[in-house]
């Protein structure tokens, strides 16, 4: 009898919901064995079910291709996130036909936390999604968090995918968009992102440098959370002090259900 | 739609995923009947320790990175 089907049939899983998805853990010295959380205590129905995995692997052995995913604990969190932003996305296989591979791992990744952050699925919990973010920050410290930034802040879909269609009109596109997405992350004139690990002088530090551009047209400062809007308050006194600027606020509330907010600062003209 | 598996596994109850997939293991990596497993990442032995497992519909080896992870479906978007 094949796995799903022996899933089924034993009566301790019957009010287990078992739809799109079954996750199988096998945990243990005693190879343990959960069904979507569910513990079997029955040891003849524990050793049916590992010995149904046993008869599946082996016609993976056969076949040089293995039935089900197979992944350490340690994985199954990403696991299914990942896997997801991999469905049905058009801007990642257009993004992937020009994109460096060093970005374009990040950049799934990000996507992968932003597709998260976006589900209304309660398993993506605020403290899953966070353990996400230190595993990008992790696996990818010069540019995850960038492009996480810049996927929240809608630049992926207002900016960097319009500007990658326009390069494609013309020749050698994947060089000019890898290098006009280095620059972007390397300096993004028009956005500061204040985060968490950001403090008040590397705020005033970065919009300074900014101001300091001829013929800016704005700077956008983008804070999530109280803490990280109330940073850049405390930068705007110091910043009217040394520049003449107007300061306007659109508030929003975040992918995950936070006040954010985005503050436009525009240099007045001395002309 | 049959739903999908997924069988997780931790460091204790490695073995019995690895004898379930023909996987035996020598002094220094995992061994699938007479080579070593490799990564898709960097070609290189993966040993017991590292091992993170194997996705459907391959027998695609992978360590236990999320960047393993990513790499390997980024490698399924279409071209």
């Amino acid at each position: 009898m094949g796995l799903l089907a022996l899933l089924g049939a034993i009566p301790s899983l019957s009010l287990v919901k078992i739809d799109k998805s079954v996750t199988v853990n096998v945990t243990g010295k005693d190879n343990n064995v959960a069904i979507n959380g569910k513990k079997i205590t029955d040891p003849k129905e524990k050793a049916k079910i590992l010995e149904a995995i046993n008869a599946e692997n082996y016609l993976g052995i056969a076949h040089d291709s293995y039935p089900h995913n197979i992944i350490h604990e340690d994985l199954q969190d990403s696991f299914s996130t990942i896997k997801e932003a991999a469905v049905g996305s058009k801007d990642l296989n257009f993004l992937d036909k020009y994109t460096n591979k060093k970005y374009m791992k990040a950049i799934f990744m990000a996507r992968a936390v932003h597709k998260a952050m976006l589900s209304n699925n309660n398993k993506y919990k605020r403290g899953l999604i966070s353990k996400l973010i230190l595993q990008l920050d992790k696996k990818f410290p010069k540019d995850g968090k960038k492009m996480l930034n810049l996927m929240t802040a809608k630049y992926f879909d207002s900016l960097i995918i319009p500007t990658l269609i326009e390069l494609e009109k013309f020749p050698n596109t994947d060089k000019n968009f890898n290098k006009y997405l280095e620059s972007l992350l390397h300096f993004f004139p028009t956005a500061v992102f204040v985060n968490n690990d950001t403090n008040n002088r590397i705020i005033f530090r970065e919009i300074s440098k900014r101001l300091g551009i001829e013929n800016i047209p704005y700077i956008i400062v983008h804070a999530l959370g109280d803490e990280n809007i109330k940073k850049v308050d405390d930068a705007i006194p110091i910043l009217q002090q040394e520049y003449q600027i107007i300061i306007s606020h659109e508030y929003f509330c975040s992918d995950m259900g936070i006040k954010g907010r985005n503050t436009k600062i525009e240099e007045i003209s001395t002309d | 739609m049959a739903p999908e598996i997924t069988i997780t596994f931790d460091n204790d109850s490695r073995d019995f995923v690895l004898n379930s997939i023909g996987i035996t293991k020598n002094k220094r990596s995992l061994i699938d009947i007479d080579k070593p497993i490799v990564s898709l990442v960097d070609n290189k032995a993966i040993k017991e320790k590292e091992f993170g497992g194997v996705l459907k519909g391959s027998k695609v080896f992978i360590r236990k990175d999320t960047s393993e992870l990513v790499q390997f479906f980024l490698r399924t978007l279409d071209k």
